[in-house]
């Protein structure tokens, strides 16, 4: 069994413009039935068509209206108000706390949201009036300069004066390394707690814990992402626990551990091979190695005795072609550091071409 | 960029595009010879000369090569592009960009089976072979002339991008080498091994190796045209035993080693071996100057592809082959000089993606490298391409009227990026 909507074309009645739309449910054991109930819905219909009186048209206008409804067409609508702005009219009164948008109290044209075509608008994006786009989104029309002033002028009588001696950023930042950050939310409702007040933000540099070489190296893997290799910041935030307070109190301790952690050096750290460093260190590498027998090999010839690795590392040459080495690999191949060790290793190995 | 001036930089670039594509199909309904029967094993000089009769016998081809000669006049093709001093030893920069004649017998010797490039390719059609004269090459020579052979080898690297023509200079230090009567050891293509389904076996002379008696005996082939004089004049200092019955005793020549590799193809690995072992020595005494020559060393330091008989993966440092050559690499002999080149087709398709020297070695190849002497060898300057579509017009590599016009030439360079290897590609019909 299935419902289907079949369109009928009624080529039987002398009205061929009109087409009938028919409901009718098939039943697969009664086909012929089907056929002649249908014949007779549509023969019905046509007649009582025919039945029905011709509609007429209405001119407007042609008849006289009654009073009632005249009056009540043509009373005096209300002008919007950025009608009747001035230019200096005070805007924090017009518009004194946040709220969605007003179409009529705004005094410059405003135009938002998108026409598909020409048939839409003519294809001109809409104005304000009646515009939903405009009231979705977020408006600052609350925070405009005079705005700020008053607050701030209601706001003086709470403040103290700036203490001396951190007059800029640098100073805040040398006198109070520490950064800590918390939110409080008020609002009117029955309850005036808010779950996002428990959130505590620490900053802080990471030079500012002057840790040496391998403090710095552990405490950086220790982080992991929560220091950010821009600008040298940690920054820990902390929210497992229901209050304020406790959630301060445990970045205290993070901050704290993590410092001794960095500071100790257990007894595996000693294994770090040269992949486990995240920066070359030529100091530790084959290419040194490399350098001392080669060197030791080309003074066996020119004279019998040995020298010492310091004495060898403390020339000039070797001394460029280390550097050049070690900008190779921790500043990455280019044709600048490329070409750098190829100045270094031509000194090195004492080959001259006219053409470099 | 405002509208107006963008619709005329796309239609400029658009323009180029379709002119060019109207070039390429006149020049390949006219006649020519059709670039991909030169890669097609069926192609033969019998079949290279047919071809070239019918072109000369094509109207078109009459009518497009005696409007040519008029408009060549015309052009910036009639500076000269050929060196005719064919010694390396002499080529100083004042010649750079010109092309200089490889005489054939040399070619044969020292670089036929060097290069399997386009280059090889344009050899059989031109009928001679030109290199051309480039700084890298240059400065290499340099070096080698200026190096300081008692002390321990000096190796250097040329690095580029693709089709720059890293092989090229090395062939042309290669020449300069042979004809300075050096012994030449050179590595074609060493990553070549690192490909799978080739046929491998276990070595005779130490458990765990991996030998290519195929490969090896191509190479002692290789070996042994390049060096034939030198082989002939130097025995063997000492005695090795292959197996119960075959031996080679101390003053046999080390010709005799290389015949017994090509004859017995079981120990042509192990005769590599040897040979490299007794080169080092000589070497060593100062009887002989070796020039270390390998193209596309990264090949010793990459990923190996081969598969033992049970499917287990071969570590690349079994191989003994290429355990031989990275021997050579080593700083522990003199008198002579390493010159390689780093090629991203040389490596792992997982580590493609600079063309740098210490990218390309790896952390394991630069350790063993280092210090290097690297060489960049840059794509084609004005000059050298001028020079270049000079050379290929006089050729008839590029033989369509519009080809040889000023605007021909500056779409050819435009296509081709200044690259050598895309000006070939783009000059030839396909």
């Amino acid at each position: 069994m299935s419902n289907t909507k079949i369109l009928v074309p009624l080529g039987l009645t002398n009205s061929l413009h009109h087409r009938l739309i028919i409901t009718v449910r098939l039943l697969s054991t009664a086909g012929n039935r089907k056929n002649e109930r249908i014949r007779q819905t549509r023969l019905e219909s046509t007649k009582q068509e025919e039945e029905k009186d011709f509609r007429v048209f209405q001119i407007k206008g042609l008849n006289p209206r009654n009073k009632r409804e005249q009056r009540k067409n043509d009373a005096p609508k209300m002008q919007p108000r950025y009608m009747n702005m001035k230019p200096d009219d005070d805007w924090t009164n017009v518009w004194p706390t946040a709220s969605t948008f007003k179409w009529s109290a705004i005094p410059f044209p405003v135009r938002q949201g998108y026409t598909d075509n020409l048939s839409e608008n003519e294809n001109v994006t809409p104005g304000r009036y009646a515009n939903t786009e405009l009231l979705k989104i977020p408006n600052f029309l609350h925070l405009s300069p005079g705005h700020i002033k008053k607050h701030c002028q209601v706001l003086k009588d709470f403040c103290t004066p700036w203490p001396a001696g951190l007059e800029t950023d640098e100073l805040c930042d040398q006198h109070f390394p520490l950064t800590v950050k918390t939110r409080d939310y008020c609002f009117s409702s029955p309850s005036v707690a808010d779950s996002r007040s428990r959130l505590v933000t620490v900053k802080l540099k990471l030079s500012d814990l002057r840790l040496d070489e391998h403090g710095e190296d552990k405490i950086k893997r220790l982080l992991g992402d929560k220091y950010d290799p821009e600008t040298g910041e940690i920054t820990l935030n902390t929210d497992r626990c229901p209050l304020k307070k406790q959630n301060y109190d445990y970045a205290m301790y993070l901050l704290t551990a993590l410092y001794y952690e960095a500071k100790k050096v257990e007894p595996w750290e000693l294994e770090k091979d040269e992949a486990d460093i995240d920066k070359y260190s030529w100091e530790r590498s084959q290419s040194k190695r490399n350098i001392l027998k080669l060197v030791q090999q080309n003074e066996k010839e020119e004279s019998l005795r040995e020298r010492s690795e310091d004495d060898i590392l403390s020339r000039d040459e070797i001394k460029s072609y280390a550097s050049s080495v070690i900008e190779l690999h921790n500043e990455g191949e280019n044709y600048t550091t490329i070409n750098n060790y190829k100045q270094s290793v031509l000194q090195l190995l004492n080959v001259k071409s006219q053409l470099t | 960029m405002d509208a107006l001036l963008r619709m005329q930089v796309l239609g400029r670039i658009g323009n180029i595009i379709y002119r060019h594509s109207q070039l390429k199909t006149t020049l390949l309904s006219g006649r020519k010879i059709p670039y991909l029967r030169l890669h097609s094993k069926s192609f033969t000089e019998k079949s290279l000369l047919r071809c070239m009769n019918s072109v000369v016998n094509n109207d078109v081809f009459r009518r497009t090569y005696s409007i040519t000669a008029e408009q060549n006049e015309h052009t910036s093709l009639t500076f000269a592009f050929r060196c005719h001093d064919n010694n390396p030893a002499n080529h100083t920069i004042d010649q750079e960009g010109l092309f200089y004649t490889v005489p054939s017998e040399d070619y044969k010797r020292y670089l036929h089976k060097a290069i399997n490039t386009e280059f090889s390719a344009q050899v059989k059609v031109f009928a001679e072979s030109c290199i051309m004269i480039r700084k890298p090459a240059l400065e290499m020579i340099d070096y080698i002339r200026n190096s300081d052979l008692n002390r321990p080898v000096a190796r250097a690297i040329f690095y580029g991008h693709t089709g720059a023509g890293k092989t090229m200079s090395l062939c042309h230090v290669l020449h300069y080498c042979s004809k300075e009567n050096w012994l030449i050891v050179h590595v074609p293509w060493p990553a070549k091994w690192n490909k799978r389904n080739r046929e491998i076996a276990v070595s005779p002379f130490k458990e765990g190796r991996i030998d290519l008696p195929l490969d090896a005996a191509e190479w002692l082939l290789h070996f042994r045209t390049q060096n034939t004089d030198l082989l002939k004049e130097l025995t063997c200092q000492f005695s090795y035993t292959w197996s119960k019955r075959e031996s080679t005793e101390s003053g046999t020549p080390l010709i005799d080693i290389v015949d017994f590799g090509l004859s017995r193809n079981k120990f042509a690995s192990d005769c590599v071996g040897v040979l490299m072992k007794e080169v080092k020595k000589y070497a060593c005494d100062k009887r002989v100057k070796v020039l270390v020559a390998i193209d596309g060393v990264n090949g010793l330091y990459s990923q190996c592809a081969l598969k033992t008989e049970e499917k287990e993966n071969v570590l690349i440092e079994n191989v003994s082959l290429v355990r031989t050559f990275r021997k050579l690499l080593n700083t522990d002999w003199s008198n002579g000089f390493v010159v390689c080149t780093v090629d991203i087709n040389a490596s792992h398709y997982s580590t493609r993606e600079n063309h740098t020297p210490r990218y390309l070695l790896g952390k394991q190849g630069f350790e063993v490298m280092d210090p290097f002497i690297p060489v960049q060898v840059p794509i084609y300057t004005d000059k050298e391409i001028y020079s270049c579509l000079c050379y290929y017009s006089d050729r008839n590599w590029i033989q369509h009227p519009n080809g040889k016009t000023d605007e021909g030439l500056k779409e050819i360079i435009f296509l081709s990026n200044h690259n050598p290897y895309t000006l070939a590609r783009v000059c030839s019909s396909r």
